[in-house]
């Protein structure tokens, strides 16, 4: 059975080290310039440089995203930023306008060239037109189901990616300008408002809505092994650490179990758990089994309800006395159950016995976020673990 | 830059090709085949029209494996060419017969020139572009470029069925096609619902009449009536080459001007 690789969002280096950390195969990202996540960090070029550094040096890979869609001034400097890539050894560069293969081809840049989404290829005979083109990898249209993606990997020899988990847009990617009209920021360039999320109304409706749920393929992950796909790609280059974190620790658990023939019902089950807790938006398979109707749409709008579930990252750990020095991210206090989980530390429950700040000071609860405070666990944990609240 | 003579091209909200005695060159939306159109014609009835006229197709679905079992044994009979959105298509139509038609996608020189270096020397440029872009790929390129002059733009195609959705959600009735308003910027928009797709048009008439001048002798432009009433209608027809229609209908052309933000800082 071949492993498919996890390939998770970064939109900075500190991101990036976590995904990796927490069991990613791979991670994609964006330059200053030229990506779809225009307000996001991205990453400078010596960030690039030491992203793809610290990847290969744990024999991890960086895709890098020059995915919006060019007008004729985008691409005074674009070349040079190429030809930057190229030298850095980036393992892929995830494109959608035909305008950068051309600079690509003309300049001889020599870069494994992966389709973006915004192409939204759909059907095997397209598939075989951009393979023809010099693509290795095409990132399907999320509005392929099983059978369009059994399919392309039938008639083709290209690498297929799907996304497994994350926000899902509205429209087919690529076709939608509701954002360039409704606020005058380019959605093709980066500047998506997210219109598709607002409300409407006419003399007999108060609230349309288009929105649509997020994405969650967990329970389709054992299918889609089955099905050969090559890599699954989590959605989200603005998103925390802890939901980086989480997300990738869930389905990097889920492949392994698979992959080693263990997966349980029970697994599956407590994963969906953890993903229902780590966004506060609801989520569901959508188009790949072809059940995309009014039950993967909101429409009276939704609460945001904060997510305060992650409450520390271990700093050390003092196994003598069963010490764990920790940051704090969100408020808890003795008495709490607690889970803790990390890249090598497998999930286990606590209960927050004491807690003390870095003068020794006994404290009943920890407030302050990024404090510094120490609290007994039973069990080792490691630099980097994650401590959140115990899921029921 | 291709020295070409340019056309003008209409789709219309009918059947009624004759009643324009103006325009001889037609698109036709191909019906199962295509989104986002008041009015779809048959195989048989595109050929029939394509004896008497200058007729273009348009198939503009994103295709599944169903559209392509079927869109493989269609043959068509005296027509010009087809403007395609899915790559798929050129395969099945060839390079030759194909006009590119990615929507929203080719917004560059280096695009189209792309286009040209594997044969395909006609395509669809994005008409979000500021007037010096689109003089800039003129320059730029050597291909047969086409320009969507006069239309309600669509701005969202979704695979889900929208309207259906809410009313089954909401128990109400609502009709396929729709205006709303958006709450905050009050812009209206209209939801068309066709049986395997929602498209999104911006309600108020794209317009480049502003620059006739500067475009017809560049681009092919292209005059869609889709979901533009027929009072307003009459009044385009007669008045497209007149550089003053954006101002004497309820018009818009704000990306022909200004450039489009997307980053924050820009946006400030």
């Amino acid at each position: 059975m071949k492993k498919p690789e996890l390939l998770a969002p970064a939109g900075d280096l500190n991101r990036l080290k976590w995904a990796l950390k927490y069991g990613a195969d791979a991670v994609y990202i964006g330059g200053k310039d030229y990506s779809l996540r225009a307000n996001a960090n991205n990453f400078s070029d010596s960030e690039l440089f030491q992203a793809v550094e610290y990847a290969h040096g744990i024999n991890k890979k960086v895709y890098v995203t020059v995915n919006m869609l060019f007008h004729n001034d985008d691409l005074k400097n674009v070349i040079k930023y190429l030809k930057y890539l190229e030298k850095i050894k980036i393992d892929g560069i995830i494109i959608s306008d035909l305008g950068i293969l051309n600079i690509i081809k003309k300049n001889n840049i020599l870069l494994k060239l992966i389709l973006s989404t915004q192409s939204s290829v759909t059907n095997y005979e397209t598939a075989k037109i951009y393979e023809s083109l010099g693509f290795k990898k095409i990132v399907l249209a999320r509005e392929c189901s099983k059978e369009d993606i059994v399919r392309i990997k039938k008639e083709t020899n290209l690498e297929i990616e799907t996304f497994i988990h994350g926000a899902m847009c509205t429209s087919y990617s690529g076709r939608c300008l509701l954002s360039n009209y409704i606020t005058h920021r380019d959605s093709n360039r980066g500047g998506c408002a997210q219109v598709c999320r607002f409300t409407f109304y006419n003399q007999d409706v108060e609230n349309f809505s288009i929105s649509s749920k997020d994405l969650n393929m967990i329970d389709y992950i054992s299918d889609m092994i089955d099905i050969n796909i090559d890599s699954f790609k989590i959605e989200g280059r603005m998103k925390s650490l802890y939901y980086i974190a989480t997300v990738v620790d869930a389905y990097r658990n889920i492949i392994d179990k698979k992959v080693m023939n263990n997966l349980s019902k029970k697994d599956i089950e407590y994963y969906k758990l953890v993903l229902s807790r780590v966004s506060n938006r609801e989520n569901a398979p959508q188009f790949y089994n072809n059940e995309y109707g009014k039950t993967c749409q909101y429409f009276t709008g939704r609460e945001e309800i904060s997510n305060q579930d992650f409450l520390g990252i271990v700093k050390s750990y003092d196994k003598k006395n069963n010490i764990a020095i920790i940051e704090q991210r969100n408020n808890f206090s003795i008495g709490d159950e607690i889970e803790v989980f990390g890249p090598k530390t497998k999930v286990f429950s606590d209960k927050i016995i004491n807690i003390k700040n870095d003068k020794d000071i006994e404290l009943t609860s920890a407030k302050h976020a990024q404090e510094i405070i120490k609290i007994n666990i039973n069990s080792k944990v490691k630099e980097g673990d994650i401590i959140r609240v115990k899921l029921t | 830059m291709s020295q070409n003579s340019k056309k003008t091209l209409i789709i219309l909200n009918n059947k009624n090709l004759n009643s324009y005695s103006e325009f001889n060159s037609f698109i036709l939306p191909l019906k199962d085949f295509s989104v986002g159109f008041e009015q779809y014609f048959t195989v048989e009835e595109i050929n029939e029209y394509a004896k008497k006229y200058n007729i273009y197709v348009i198939i503009n679905k994103f295709m599944f494996i169903d559209d392509l079992n079927k869109i493989k044994i269609i043959k068509f009979e005296n027509i010009k060419k087809i403007f395609i959105e899915d790559p798929s298509l050129i395969s099945i139509f060839k390079k030759d017969n194909i006009i590119f038609f990615p929507i929203h996608m080719i917004n560059n020189y280096e695009y189209v020139k792309y286009l040209e270096s594997i044969n395909i020397t006609s395509c669809v440029i994005s008409n979000n572009l500021t007037i010096k872009e689109l003089k800039d790929i003129y320059i730029k390129t050597n291909s047969n470029l086409f320009y969507f002059y006069i239309s309600k733009n669509e701005i969202m195609y979704s695979k889900r069925r929208l309207i259906s959705n809410y009313n089954d959600y909401s128990n109400k009735k609502l009709n396929n096609t729709i205006t709303m308003k958006e709450k905050v910027s009050n812009e209206e928009l209209i939801f068309n619902e066709e049986k395997e797709s929602t498209t999104c048009f911006y309600n108020k008439i794209f317009c480049a009449s502003e620059y006739y001048e500067e475009l017809k002798d560049k681009y092919n432009l292209i005059i869609n009536l889709s979901f533009i009433n027929n009072n307003e209608i009459d009044f385009i027809i007669k008045n497209y080459k007149n550089e003053l229609l954006n101002d004497l209908i309820d018009s818009n052309h704000y990306f022909l001007d200004n450039k489009t933000k997307y980053k924050v800082g820009d946006i400030k």
